[in-house]
Parts: structure tokens; sequence; C-alpha cells
């Protein structure tokens, strides 16, 4: 009994000297909603600014907001330590959701090489949306208040990430695939582009486009409307809106809601030259049409359809056209689709990828099924 | 040093138990009225309720008598009318050696009387109500029923209230109760078998089940248990239940209370041995499965799709009582990154200023809860208008006003603490069970509320209640197997009785029901 009630006291001993290991009070905490990453073209330093909630505001009366806290260091870790001698609490990153990079620093340095630290620290969230800075300075996405949300990071990631359901302007990418496709062969990476513009006479920022990246470096961008045919090519388009013409001018005056979209690649390789063909199959509501319609009328139906397929054509073979003469980067994955699909051939092919690439020829064959339209009667 | 005291307190023990028992010994009832009525007048010292009348016989002179009896446990007017009459009128009596047979058989009129020569049989009946009666030249002693005394009237029980079904509850007398049973189940089948218990108090106890339902192994386990208690008094039946049943130590229950006859029956018709105990309106059942902690009294009297939905709402009724305050300070104090964005913001925004860590919260805000349903309990019912403001506007109001307790807190404790409520059957498994996990989890977060659920999970399915596993576990989960669990099919589904109880003797042919 004097045994057994010793042994107990020493096991609840082990249990309490643990001590609370780790235990981070929440209000001892600084919550980062996102960051900026600069250059410093002086000393070379990193230059940070981490937006960090405020907690001490009425959130109920004036929203949420944020403070900006800038620090410079060596190394990123070095530069996020140095601001701890700003403030008090300690930065915490779990929750973060945005990393801006600047256009400068996309172009001159290893993206894989900055992403590292946020990848191999334990606190980030691998789910966190990197977008890359087209103003002059990361530093001035991040300073830029929203429109709905106040905390500029969180509105930028919550919009770049449910972009392809609505406009399909963009590519979001994870952090965790960032990597992925960086160390993979056959697909380059695109991340979505943001720069500022003005609305109501403030400045806002608006995702605009896609940074294209060769390898580890940063090579250009595909403006908006770009954009949306290489997610097209690529097969994430969820959501957005075709316009097509329909009196035969080249003036667009019908809308048709992207429902739903599958795209199929292949290839085929012959004489030293690869084919690839993309294949749409796409479900489109008609949604806005500026002259009557009579949505029984099948043949006319039909010729929307010819005309729409005939756009998309033409613009995802512009779109192919336009990353393999500029940019020479395969940020369609066509090469990866080899290497899955035929390893031999691929191994064969690798080596000469980026002038293989540069010459591929693209054939689109894209179909477009209008199955939905609104009835408008005069009653 | 620690068997030396245990073994003189078991002295002590013997000794004092063997001096109840030894009273009596020596003692014997002699032919002299005078004398036996002395002793029993010397063993009821001080007990001034005591009565005696001497009666002689209107015929006879010779004969004589005296009856005995405890004023206010009798019913008088039986004494007076049946027993006192016809000993004072009859003529049938002759003085001789079978003068008490005689007076048994053909004066008093009694319904229920029997000769002994027992001093503590005597001392027993005396006690409980009964006459004694004493003739001169007899070395033995009648002893007559005239028990009557006032009790509660059948009301409905308080804490077992229901919209629909029987409106009955048991009172304190087992006589009674037993009615509301046996007017309900005509049958011979229906088996009470009675057992005293008790050295000082001889509480009459009655094991109650159905022939051809009950499973003997279970009964003769029940019956091995209950002869191996040996007690000085037993007021209440969880005297018994505590005595009988598995895993002493388990703050989970082993055994079914209830106070309305239905349910007593219900179970008896399951298979199920009911345990009645004099002075108690709280009848047990057993064997017991964890269910039955889920299981309420209208569940079988109102349609089955609201009561598969309330069975449902129970269970996780009791895993977020046990599990919330605890998965709360994981979180927040060692988890954040679980937080969705908003959420962690509006919480570390209420937390800001308030002077104590969560996990020290948590752990006062749960005493605090504690303290006032404590109060709800125990108070007199005049003051609760008090309690329901102080407890309302001071602890939880003024409390976050004043930054003491951040309001999420506030929110988390009434969670876990009206979530106690929905379950009282498990209320003493709950307290320490979620005061342990929050101990784990304040300790290593997630990682020991984990430990602590996988701990409490092999605890309760380890429970047995008399050799049957209060849950169990099947490879493969079949409809017949969940009919009365977590939903309850209608009635012409339930064909068959509790699986370990009762599988083979199903209560219906399948098929049964219009549906």
């Amino acid at each position: 009994m004097a045994k057994k009630s010793v042994l107990a006291l020493l096991a609840l001993v082990l249990v309490f000297s643990g001590g609370c290991w780790d235990y981070r009070g929440l209000n001892e905490l600084a919550i980062v909603a996102g960051m900026s990453i600069d250059k410093n073209p002086e000393s070379g330093n990193y230059m940070l600014v981490f937006e960090v909630i405020d907690i001490s505001g009425d959130i109920k009366e004036q929203g949420l907001q944020s403070i900006l806290i800038e620090s410079e260091g060596n190394t990123l870790f070095d530069a996020t330590r140095n601001a701890r001698k700003r403030i008090l609490n300690k930065l915490y990153f779990g929750n973060m959701q945005t990393l801006v990079l600047s256009e400068e620093l996309a172009r001159n340095e290893d993206i894989g090489g900055i992403i590292d630290w946020f990848l191999r620290s334990t606190e980030f969230r691998e789910t966190l949306a990197v977008v890359i800075s087209q103003q002059k300075t990361a530093r001035e996405i991040i300073s830029t208040e929203g429109l709905i949300e106040t905390v500029s990071s969180l509105e930028i990631q919550k919009s770049a990430k449910e972009d392809n359901q609505h406009t399909s302007s963009t590519s979001y990418v994870e952090l965790y695939n960032i990597y992925s496709t960086l160390k993979s062969r056959g697909k380059e990476l695109t991340l979505p582009a943001i720069h500022i513009t003005t609305n109501d006479d403030k400045e806002v920022t608006e995702l605009n486009g896609s940074a294209v990246f060769k390898g580890e470096r940063l090579k250009g961008y595909l403006t908006p409307e770009e954009s949306m045919y290489y997610l097209f090519a690529i097969g994430e388009v969820k959501g957005g809106i075709l316009t097509i013409p329909s009196r035969g001018d080249d003036k667009d005056n019908v809308s048709l809601e992207i429902a739903e979209n599958k795209t199929d690649k292949s290839f085929s390789y012959a004489n030293g030259k690869v084919t690839v063909e993309i294949k749409t199959d796409t479900t489109v509501i008609l949604n806005e049409i500026d002259e009557p319609f009579d949505a029984l009328d099948i043949p006319r139906i039909f010729a929307l359809e010819v005309a729409a397929q005939d756009k998309l054509e033409q613009n995802i073979g512009a779109v192919v056209k336009k990353v393999q003469e500029e940019y020479g980067s395969d940020i369609f994955g066509f090469g990866s689709m080899i290497s899955k699909r035929d390893p031999a051939l691929w191994k064969k092919l690798s080596a000469d990828w980026d002038r293989l690439f540069t010459e591929l020829e693209v054939k689109v064959k894209p179909k477009i099924r209008i199955v939905n339209s609104a009835t408008v009667k005069a009653s | 040093m620690f068997r030396f005291f245990q073994k003189n307190k078991q002295k002590v023990i013997d000794e004092a138990v063997g001096d109840i028992n030894r009273q009596f010994e020596g003692i014997r009832l002699s032919r002299s009225l005078d004398k036996n009525v002395a002793i029993i007048k010397e063993l009821f010292t001080d007990v001034d309720i005591l009565r005696t009348k001497d009666i002689h016989n209107n015929h006879d002179e010779s004969l004589k008598y005296c009856i005995l009896f405890n004023d206010g446990v009798v019913n008088s007017m039986m004494i007076n009318e049946n027993v006192i009459k016809p000993l004072m009128l009859s003529s049938a009596a002759r003085p001789g050696r079978d003068l008490l047979d005689t007076v048994m058989q053909q004066v008093v009129q009694i319904g229920e009387s029997e000769k002994s020569d027992s001093i503590k049989d005597i001392v027993e009946a005396l006690s409980y109500g009964d006459t004694i009666l004493f003739a001169d030249g007899a070395a033995e002693a009648l002893i007559l029923n005239t028990k009557g005394f006032t009790l509660r009237s059948i009301g409905e029980p308080d804490n077992e209230k229901s919209l629909s079904g029987p409106r009955e509850g048991f009172t304190e007398a087992l006589i009674t109760n037993l009615s509301l049973i046996r007017r309900k189940v005509r049958t011979h089948a229906l088996k009470m078998k009675f057992q005293s218990f008790g050295k000082r108090t001889q509480t009459q106890a009655c094991v109650c089940y159905i022939d051809g339902l009950v499973n003997k192994k279970i009964l003769d386990e029940l019956i091995r248990r209950l002869a191996t208690i040996d007690m000085d008094a037993v007021l209440d039946v969880n005297y018994i239940a505590e005595q009988i049943r598995d895993a002493p130590h388990s703050p989970f229950r082993a055994t079914y209370y209830t106070e309305r006859p239905d349910i007593v029956i219900a179970k008896l018709l399951e298979g199920r041995i009911a345990l009645f105990v004099d002075g108690s309106p709280v009848v047990i059942t057993v064997p017991y499965l964890f269910i039955e902690n889920f299981q309420s009294t209208e569940d079988y009297y109102i349609n089955y799709w609201y009561t598969s939905f309330s069975r449902s709402l129970r269970i996780l009724a009791f895993l977020l009582t046990v599990l919330v305050p605890a998965f709360y300070v994981a979180i927040v104090a060692y988890h954040h990154e679980m937080l969705p964005t908003p959420l962690l913001i509006s919480i570390t925004k209420e937390r800001t200023g308030v002077p104590l860590p969560a996990a020290l919260e948590a752990f006062v805000m749960l005493i605090v809860f504690d303290l006032l349903r404590e109060t709800g309990i125990r108070m007199p019912t005049g003051v609760g208008q008090a309690l329901s403001i102080v407890g309302a506007l001071v602890i939880g109001q003024a409390a976050v006003e004043a930054k003491l307790v951040a309001a999420p807190m506030i929110i988390v404790v009434a969670i876990a603490g009206i979530t106690t409520l929905i379950v009282p059957k498990l209320t003493p498994a709950v307290i320490p069970i979620r005061f342990l996990f929050l101990l784990l989890a304040t300790m290593f977060g997630l990682y020991g509320l984990i430990l602590g659920v996988a701990a409490v999970t092999i605890h309760v399915l380890n429970l047995r209640s008399f050799g049957v596993p209060q849950v169990m576990l099947s490879g493969r989960l079949k409809y017949q197997d969940i009919k009365d669990t977590f939903i309850r099919a209608p009635w012409w589904r339930m064909i068959m009785r509790p699986k370990m109880i009762a599988a083979d003797r199903p209560r219906m042919k399948p098929g049964g029901g219009n549906g």
C-alpha cells in the first residue's frame, strides 16, 4: 500500500515535470496575417513587412485593423527575429495567409531559396498564398487596405484562392505545390500577379494575371484574359465568363458563364517533333445576350456554340504560342504529361526539352455546350 | 505496521458484530406469561412506545394473554377488533398444550400469523409493526401482522418526470412497491424473493425477476453476491448496489436505478433482475449496459424518430461535456493553427487583458459551475431566485465585463455544464473525467487529451455488470444490435430482447406490425 502510493506520487511528478511544454497563451502572440519580402538595393539585406492583426481596437465597430511591422536582416529568419526588437509579443505565423514577393526579387533570386524557410519552419501553413507584386515593391501591396477585409493579406489570399471559380484570371498555387512544381521536371511554375489600381479614388489591390517562371526565376506575365485560356489549357477553370460575338463582327455581345470544364491532353511524337492535342469539353450557361433570342432555336444555339469554340481554339493557341515564343517555359506541363504516359520517351526527350517545347505543335479541339439559358418573355 | 493496524481493526469489528448476534443467546421463553413479558420489556427498556395489554377471557378466567406492540407502527383498529375482542369473547380456546394453535386458528382474526419461540424473530417483528401475543402456559409467542404506518402516497417521481406514459412512482414501502409491479405483470412467473439485510436495521429486500426470461447464471451470481453482504444497517438501495457492483472503483454506474414501476417492469421483461429495498423508493436493476445511461423514461412512449434523435443528442451531449473544456484549452494553449483565422482573432481579442491563463481559467470556472450546481441541489427551494441571479449575472456577465474571465471560456463552461444535466446517470463519471481530460490537455495539449480519451475508452470497454460486458464490440454492425442504442427502432421491429441478457427469448414473431 505504502509502496503503491509512493509509486503513484512519483508518476504524478513525472506528469507535472513536463510543465506545460510549448504552452503559449494566445494573448502572448502577435497574429501575422501576411508578409512581404523586398530586397534592400544598397545593402542586399531582406526587408520584411509583417501585417499583424491589431486586437487592441474595437473589432465590432471599426472592423479588423492591422498594423505593419518592418524589419531588416541578412536572412529571412534573422530579419524576423529583428522584428522582436520592436514588438513585445512573439510573431505567430500559424495563421498567415499571404506572402507577397517583389518582382525584382522574383526576377533576380531563386524563388526556391526564398520559400525554403517557409517550408522548413514548423509554423507556416503550407497552404498560404504566394503572390508576385507588379508594383515597385512588395511592401506597397501589403500596405494597401483591402476593400471588404481591411486586412489586405486576408483579402488577397481569399480572392486569389477563389479566383478560378469566378473570373479565372490568375493561377493560384499553394506553398507546398510551389516547391513540388519547382522540383518536378516538365512543368514550370506560375503564380498570381497582383498590382495596385484605383477604385473610387482609393488605391486598391487587384489580381492581374499570372507570373510566369522558368526554372526558379520570373520571366514575365500573362494578362488576366490570357490567364483564363491558360487555365483552360491546364484544366483548372471552374468558372468565369466567356464572351463571344453573335453578329459576325468582332464585338463580343454574348456572355457565357462557365459551369464546368474538363480538359484532356494527349501527345504524339514523330520525326523528332512533338504534337500536343488539347481537348476541352466545357458546359456553359448563356447568361446575357443583347438581341432577341429564342432558347428553343437549336440552329441559333449551335451557331453560338461554334462561335465560342472558335474563340477558345484561337485564344488557347495564342497563349501557348506566346509562352513558347516569349518565355520558353513549359507552364502547361506538357513535359510532365509525357513523362507520366511514356517514361522511356521522356528520358530521350528531357535533355532537349527546352528546345522541343518551343517547337512543339499544339492542336486545340474545344467543345462547348450551352445547357441553360434564361427565358425572357414579355408578358 | 499497516498490517498490524488492519488486524487490530478487524478484531474490533468482529467483536462489535458478534455483540449484536449474541444479545439473544441464552434467553429462552418460559411457560410463565409474566416472565415472558418481562423478558421483552427488559429488551425494550427505554422504548416508551412499547405498549402491553393483559387480556382475560370472559368464559374462562384461567386463560390469560398479553399482547405487546409498538405504538404508531400498528393499526390499532385491527388490534382492537381482530385480536383483543375475539380473545376476550371467544369460547373456543381451552388451556392446554395446543392453546396457541387454537388461538391462532380459531380465535384471532388476522390474515398473517405465525408461532415462534425465537427472541430474535419476536424482536424483529415487534419493531416492524407486528403484535406479539403471549399466552399463559405457552413457551412460544404468536406473531400477528398488524402493521399499519403512515406512508407517502404514490405520486410521480420528481426527478424522473415524463410527458407521456404512466405517472406512478415508488414509495418507501416495500409491499406497496411490489404491488405496483404485481398489478401490471399478471403471471405466476413473476418471482419475488425476500431477503433481509443489516444486523441492526433488519431491512427487507426483494429480488424480483420473471422466470423464463431471466438468465439463470446472472441470477445465481446476484444471489451469491447478496449473500456476501454483511453490514450493520441498510438505509437505501445504494448501500447494497455499491457492494454488489462490478469494478467498485469505477465512476461509471454498474446498476440501473429508477423510481418508476413502468421502467422496472420493462427491465424485468428484458430479462433483467430488480432489487427492491424497504425504505427506499429507488429500485435497481441488473445487469446494466452502458447504453442504459442514455435511455430515458419516455423513449418507448413516443415516436421513434423523435426518440432516435434525442438518443443521439444525449450521446453527443456526453461527449461534449467531457471533451469541450479540454479541447478548448488544448487548442488555445497549444494548437492555435487549428483555429480558423477569424475565430483565432476573436478569441485572442477576448483573451487579452485576462489575468489567468486559459487552463487555470477553465479549472476555476468549472469548479464555480459545480459549486452553483451543487448549491442548486442543496439549497431550500425558496431561495432559487437568488442563485440564478448570482449565477447568471455575477459569474457570467460581470466577470466578463470586469475582464476576470474571457467570454469564450464562459461559453465553453456553459456548454459543458448544460450538457452534464442531459445525462444525469453519467454525472458521477463526467465530473472526474472532465477534470482528468482538462489536466491532460493542459499538460500535453491534444496529445494528452487523446491519451486520456483512449484510457477512458479502454476502461468503458472493460466494464462489466454481472458478467455481461457493458459495451459490446462486435466485428460488424448489425441492424439487430443497434435497434435500441443510439436509435430506437419501432416497437414491431424490436423482435429480440437485449443480446447479452436474453437473446434466446424473442419478444414476438418476426414480421409483426402493420409497417
